[in-house]
């Protein structure tokens, strides 16, 4: 059998930003939009349902969230506050203790309203993506852009773990940290495997049946694994019906047939489907961390898109009041030789 | 002055002179006619000046001078203040244009010989207005109560601990505590509010030294000395024309064209990359925490650059403080150091324009040293740098004496920049 179908996760976009050399990891672009409404909702609720455990936004009020991000009162309640003791006009603070957060975490815990300007958007970004197993920290992760950091990796459900991986070793320690490899067990349990195709092809925002089609055979061609006539035919009579099916009793009728036709095994099928698994895993925690990272840079200066949309009329007037101004002086100065 | 004012205007008059001094410093206050761009800064910082006033006030009427407060008071203006965050970033942006603005307009006096005999006293109050600024600035920038407000002051008053013998009582007198505390935030506001209103005196009385000696001008000449009669009146100057109306509406350009670019930066660009409002500030003060890299505002950093150039000698900073002073207070001595024939640039010789090119060059280089952490590559350079700033100074009394002058026209030029640059030294036109 041809080569195996990991390589076809080389198709796929990287899952793990390489460093360019040197030392510590380049912080990579957030390519936040606070235009995006609905990307600052959805960054809201994750800090609220994340987040807001232990961090505060303490110069910002729930109100004012709302109203800038297009939410009404009773959404607001609804959805943000959780305790009956709190009002919309009060600031988002959490409900933890400052000295149990110290104890806990050995630190203080930073209210996260201005983290944006005192780090960077990018930087909060790259900080919420570049958690990695590291045995040797309480919380069993560390940080690359903030080593040593005192919080553990709250987001891991989403993200699953990953370890670092290093340049080949100089001497005794190892090389500059390069980037991340996702931690996968080389078999899953059915259970697992439920879950996997669960994640992959039910839950609401992930693919219909089509889709997962045309990325399966974009896979396997790519791999060499079979030619696109090859796949064509094979699967032909399903794909009649892919409309009629869920992506679901999609992907188990698909497995079937490519496993029949003797094209692929049943495993390399499987890993297949995990490697496409763990990249959707790794755009759809890239989303919720831009997300995250584009409320927080909302939070950091609720008025920056106001103050530009202002700015322009600003220096509209005055490129207009710079012309007459001009033509007065040219005017008044006629007689000066 | 022939005419008497009557009516209301006149019952004023015979009280207070109004129509006088309209006239004096405005209507019949004759400037040279051949001002160029570099003129326009005087009157921009007089500009920003008011706007710092104005809108220093009415944060005052929400900020909250205490240590616990202060950091809170300021995001909320920038939030729940109406047009708070507008204030603030005026106020922000224009302490740094108002310094981008009194070097420009230092420059220009530098470029044109505008410090020199008769002018020397208001050179001299010029540069007591530039201290003054740089005091008001640096006991402002503590009000943020930010990491980089807490530990740049923590520096630069260490910097009094530094003076032999007294000097650990000194810098608590000067904090009022131990450690740059509450204590320390309210002296500095207090001060902050205060050296604003002895600007303004002192730029009124910059404005009478001026008009008592009257306005350089590109060309060096003493248009009082040249020929008199004008459109206007026989015993004035021939080269000059009245303030008003005719500077008043070109500052009126300039006004605006500078507003274009103060508004870009205040909309758009308020942080100016972490040089007008640094990262570091948005950190609340803790003075358990040491940043990893603590530089002052941009512009102090050309003297922080010559402060850290000086290595400590006999186990003391003291004499990287002195040097540090010193290179502020040589602007005190250049009326007295220039020996040239002439006063503009435009008739010196070669020499002298070598000289303020590499000071030019010297002054931005140890800028951005200063903001630099320090490298044992950078120091060098820093000192290299600081070197070559005392020598702008101390040899001006040789080269300016050595160099080869043009000969002065007797009538102010109108050249314009374009064939300047050309190369066309030849007036195109002189003036009848």
């Amino acid at each position: 059998m041809k080569r195996s179908i990991i390589t076809s996760v080389l198709l796929l976009a990287p899952v793990f930003a390489l460093a360019s050399g040197g030392g510590s990891l380049p912080l990579e672009e957030a390519d936040i939009d606070l235009a995006d409404k609905e990307s600052l909702q959805r960054g809201a609720e994750y800090f609220v349902d994340h987040c807001m455990g232990c961090h505060s936004l303490k110069y910002m009020r729930y109100n004012r969230m709302g109203e800038d991000l297009g939410l009404d009162e009773v959404q607001v309640r609804q959805n943000f506050i959780f305790d009956k003791e709190t009002k919309p006009g009060d600031p988002m603070v959490s409900t933890m203790r400052p000295e149990d957060g110290e104890k806990w975490f050995g630190t203080a815990i930073p209210d996260l309203t201005l983290v944006t300007r005192w780090r960077s958007p990018d930087w909060v970004f790259t900080y919420l993506k570049s958690f990695y197993v590291d045995e040797s920290r309480p919380y069993g992760v560390n940080n690359a852009v903030f080593p040593d950091v005192g919080m553990p990796h709250v987001l891991a459900n989403h993200q699953g773990l990953q370890k670092a991986v290093y340049a080949e070793a100089e001497g005794e320690h190892h090389g500059p940290l390069q980037g991340f490899e996702p931690i996968k067990s080389d078999s899953l349990s059915p259970e697992e495997y439920d879950r996997m195709v669960h994640d992959l092809l039910v839950q609401s925002d992930s693919l219909s049946a089509k889709e997962y089609d045309r990325i399966v055979r974009d896979l396997l061609v790519q791999s060499d694994s079979l030619s696109a006539e090859e796949y064509d035919r094979i699967v032909r009579d399903l794909s009649v019906q892919s409309d009629s099916l869920s992506a679901e009793e999609y992907h188990r009728m698909l497995r079937d047939l490519l496993v029949q036709s003797d094209s692929l095994s049943a495993e390399e099928y499987d890993r297949m489907l995990r490697d496409l698994w763990v990249h959707l895993l790794a755009k759809k925690y890239d989303r919720m961390v831009r997300d995250l990272t584009n409320f927080l840079t909302y939070a950091g200066e609720p008025v920056k898109l106001e103050r530009r949309q202002l700015g322009i009329y600003v220096l509209l007037f005055l490129g207009v009041l710079f012309v007459l101004a001009y033509l007065l002086k040219k005017e008044y100065w006629k007689d000066v030789h | 002055m022939s005419t008497e004012s009557t009516g209301f205007l006149g019952w004023i008059d015979e009280r207070f002179p109004l129509t006088k001094v309209w006239k004096e410093h405005l209507s019949e206050y004759y400037a040279p006619k051949n001002f160029n761009f570099w003129y326009y800064m005087g009157s921009l910082a007089i500009l920003v000046l008011v706007l710092q006033i104005v809108t220093g006030l009415w944060l005052t009427m929400s900020y909250k001078p205490s240590a616990d407060d202060a950091f809170a008071s300021v995001a909320y203006i920038m939030r729940d203040v109406n047009w708070g965050w507008l204030l603030r970033y005026l106020h922000s942006t224009g302490a740094s244009a108002f310094f981008i603005l009194i070097y420009l307009h230092m420059f220009r006096a530098l470029l044109y010989g505008s410090y020199r005999k008769p002018r020397e006293l208001l050179w001299i109050i010029g540069v007591i207005l530039y201290l003054a600024m740089m005091a008001t600035a640096f006991f402002g920038y503590l009000l943020p109560w930010g990491q980089m407000s807490y530990w740049g002051a923590q520096v630069i008053v260490n910097l009094f601990a530094a003076v032999p013998g007294i000097g650990e009582d000194l810098s608590v007198w000067v904090r009022g505590d131990y450690v740059i505390s509450d204590a320390t935030l309210n002296r500095f506001f207090a001060f902050h509010f205060l050296v604003p209103f002895l600007i303004a005196g002192l730029v009124f009385i910059h404005i009478v030294a001026l008009h008592k000696v009257g306005s350089n001008n590109p060309d060096g000449i003493e248009i009082k000395k040249g020929p008199k009669g004008n459109r206007w009146d026989d015993k004035a100057p021939a080269d000059g024309i009245p303030f008003h109306p005719y500077y008043t509406v070109k500052d009126i350009v300039g006004v605006v064209g500078f507003l274009i670019l103060f508004s870009a930066v205040v909309f758009f660009w308020p942080d100016f990359g972490g040089l007008f409002l640094e990262p570091p500030n948005f950190q609340p003060a803790d003075p358990l925490k040491t940043p990893e890299h603590i530089a002052p505002v941009w512009y102090f950093t050309p003297y922080y650059a010559i402060l850290r150039a000086v290595p400590p000698m006999f186990g003391s900073q003291f004499p990287g403080v002195v040097v540090m002073f010193a290179a502020i207070l040589i602007l005190f001595f250049l009326p007295w150091l220039d020996r040239s024939e002439v006063k503009s640039i435009r008739y010196k010789g070669i020499l002298s324009k070598i000289a303020i090119g590499v000071f030019a060059v010297t002054f931005i280089v140890l800028a951005w040293l200063g903001l630099e952490a320090a490298t044992p590559a950078k120091t060098l350079l820093a000192q290299i740098f600081t070197v070559l700033y005392f020598l702008f100074f101390l040899l001006m009394p040789i080269y300016s004496k050595l160099d080869k002058t043009k000969p002065v026209p007797e009538r102010v030029t109108k050249i314009s920049w374009i064939s300047r640059i050309k190369g066309k030294l030849v007036p195109e036109k002189v003036t009848k």
